[in-house]
This record gives C-alpha cells, sequence and structure tokens, in this order.
C-alpha cells in the first residue's frame, strides 16, 4: 500500500488541511508542514514550494492572516491564523469534502475514517 | 520577483526561516551537517518556478468585492448603455398605454424586451465569481436601481426648486407613472432573466445538504 497520497490528491487537500491546522491554533510555515505530515501519519506532505504558495493564495484571499512575531528562542516567525472568513471557508470545505467521500463510498466502496 | 521590494524582503525573510527551522529538524533528528544543508536545498529546486508561484499566489488581483459585486452590475450597466444605444439609433418609438380617461404611461418595447438579457449577464457573472444570492439579484437589477436614484435625484431637485411648501404641488401621478414604465416592469423583466441564476449550482446545494 502506498504510505504517501499522489500528489495530485495531495494538492486538492492542501487548502483543506493548512485551515483545519490552523483553526486549532496560529503556526508558522514550518510548523504547519511539521503538523501536516505528523497529523496524517505521513500520508500528506507539503514542502516550502508546494506551502508557501498556498499560504499566500490563502492569504490573499482573507482566510488566513500573517503577522511577524518573536518567538521564545529570539527569532522572527512569521505566524499565521484563521480569520473569520476562513472558519467559514473551512466549513464549507468540510461539508464539499464530506459529501465527495459519501460519494466515493457509494460508487467505489471507499470509506472515511 | 515581480512584487515590491518589501514584500520580497519579507517572503525571502520567511523562506530562510523555513529553511533554517527544518536544517534544526533534520539535525536534531540525527543528520549530520552537511546533509541537513543538502536536504534542505533540496526544497528550493526549481527556484524559478517558485519564485513564479509566489508571484502569481502574492499579486493583487480583483479583490471579492469587485470579482461578486461590482465587475457584474458594470457589466449589467455597460451592456443597458449598449442597449439604449441600440434602441435610440435604430428609433424605436415608445408604446402609449392609456391608464383612464387623461392619463398615460409610455412603455419602451424594445427596451424592455432586452432586460432579461441585462439581468441574466450581471447575476451570471456574479454567481461565478461565488456572489451570494442577493449580491447576484443586485448585480442583476443595478441599471434599474441606478435609474431609480436618478429619478428620485431628480424629483428632489425639483421639489427643491420649487420652494418650500410648493413640494406637495409636484405631480406625483406622473412621476409614478414613469416610475412604473421606466423602472417598474424593465426590472421585472430583468428579474426573468436574472431568476435562472439566482439557484445555487447544484454541487453546492448537495455539499449544504
Amino acid at each position: 500500500m502506498t504510505k504517501r497520497v499522489r500528489s495530485k490528491i495531495a494538492r486538492g487537500s492542501a487548502e483543506l488541511a493548512i485551515l483545519a491546522l490552523l483553526s486549532k491554533e496560529p503556526l508558522y510555515g514550518f510548523e504547519i508542514s511539521k503538523r501536516i505530515e505528523e497529523d496524517s501519519g505521513g500520508a500528506l506532505r507539503f514542502n516550502l514550494a508546494s506551502l508557501y504558495p498556498m499560504l499566500y493564495e490563502l492569504e490573499k484571499r482573507g482566510w488566513v492572516k500573517g503577522q511577524w512575531e518573536a518567538n521564545r528562542a529570539g527569532r522572527d516567525r512569521r505566524y499565521y491564523c484563521l480569520t473569520p472568513a476562513g472558519k467559514k471557508r473551512l466549513a464549507l470545505l468540510r461539508r464539499e469534502w464530506n459529501f465527495f467521500f459519501k460519494a466515493l463510498h457509494r460508487l467505489a466502496g471507499v470509506s472515511n475514517a | 520577483m515581480g512584487v515590491s521590494g518589501t514584500q520580497q524582503s519579507e517572503i525571502v525573510a520567511e523562506l530562510a526561516s523555513y529553511l533554517e527551522d527544518l536544517y534544526e529538524d533534520q539535525r536534531a533528528r540525527g543528520m549530520s551537517e552537511s546533509e541537513a544543508i543538502e536536504r534542505a536545498l533540496k526544497e528550493v529546486n526549481g527556484g524559478r518556478r517558485l519564485g513564479r508561484r509566489i508571484r502569481k499566489a502574492k499579486e493583487e488581483v480583483m479583490n471579492e468585492r469587485t470579482r461578486k459585486f461590482w465587475f457584474p452590475a458594470l457589466a449589467s450597466m455597460a451592456a443597458a448603455c449598449g442597449l439604449v444605444a441600440v434602441t435610440a439609433q435604430l428609433s424605436y418609438k415608445p408604446h402609449i398605454i392609456l391608464l383612464g380617461s387623461d392619463a398615460t404611461m409610455l412603455v419602451y418595447p424594445a427596451w424592455v424586451l432586452g432586460q432579461p438579457l441585462l439581468g441574466a449577464l450581471g447575476a451570471y457573472f456574479s454567481r461565478r465569481a461565488g456572489g451570494s444570492r442577493l449580491t447576484r439579484l443586485t448585480a442583476g437589477l443595478f441599471p434599474s436601481i441606478v435609474m431609480l436614484a436618478v429619478i428620485c435625484i431628480v424629483a428632489l431637485a425639483q421639489g427643491l426648486s420649487l420652494g418650500r411648501g410648493e413640494f406637495g404641488r409636484m405631480d406625483w401621478e406622473m412621476l409614478a407613472r414613469a416610475v412604473m414604465g421606466v423602472i417598474v416592469i424593465p426590472s421585472a423583466a430583468m428579474l426573468i432573466g436574472a431568476m435562472p441564476f439566482l439557484r445555487d449550482p447544484k454541487a453546492q446545494v448537495l455539499a449544504r445538504n
């Protein structure tokens, strides 16, 4: 069984993954990448080249907001948090993905977790 | 990179911070310094492509309100102006409707027949951009809204020119007939054109359920 989800499928889920993560707490770029890999059990992995264009796109659309903050180690990092518009977007994405998985289950016997 | 100097500096700083975090993470997992550096550098393979993707993501494009409302509304308005120009060129005459013994109302059939297209145009573009039902409706009816505003301003100006106390002397009945012929009837026709686009696309409805 393939451990990592193929890139085409993974790309489609990037927005949902990032918004879902940021709904729990503000995170900076590397943390987002690491948490996605850890929380998905290694199935999803976004590197710098795939993560940042997506983050900037989400920020442009007003769904996340980035802010520079100094962390405990003293290094400035750009933390991202979910905006109210982002929460609505996340709710819509969750409904759409649930609908999608139900359809896939009917069609191909694939069930979500 | 095609973004402002300040933005570029921030992006570079942010990506550099990511690479530093990655390097430290790899070192903490037991990688040697050279392996960790190589691993970090792999992240920026295809730097030009990354730069293009970031530039595209950062570029200011039409904001949401412009895409969902103003562009569709102005498209509808532009089409309305085009329709006026065409009907004026073709010298279409108004149709006179008799209301009672001495009252008439002017209706321009060619103008009214073109209204569904204006309504459809505004509502379609708004739905395509993800506009809410109210936004689609307003975009579709935008030419009538503008016309109504113009009539209100003209009526107000006329009322003010008559002087205080003389406002009641305005021919409100005539104004009402004008509004009916120029606003209400065309708006109803516009609404007919907009109606198919006031429904949400099937996928969204199913997803909501």
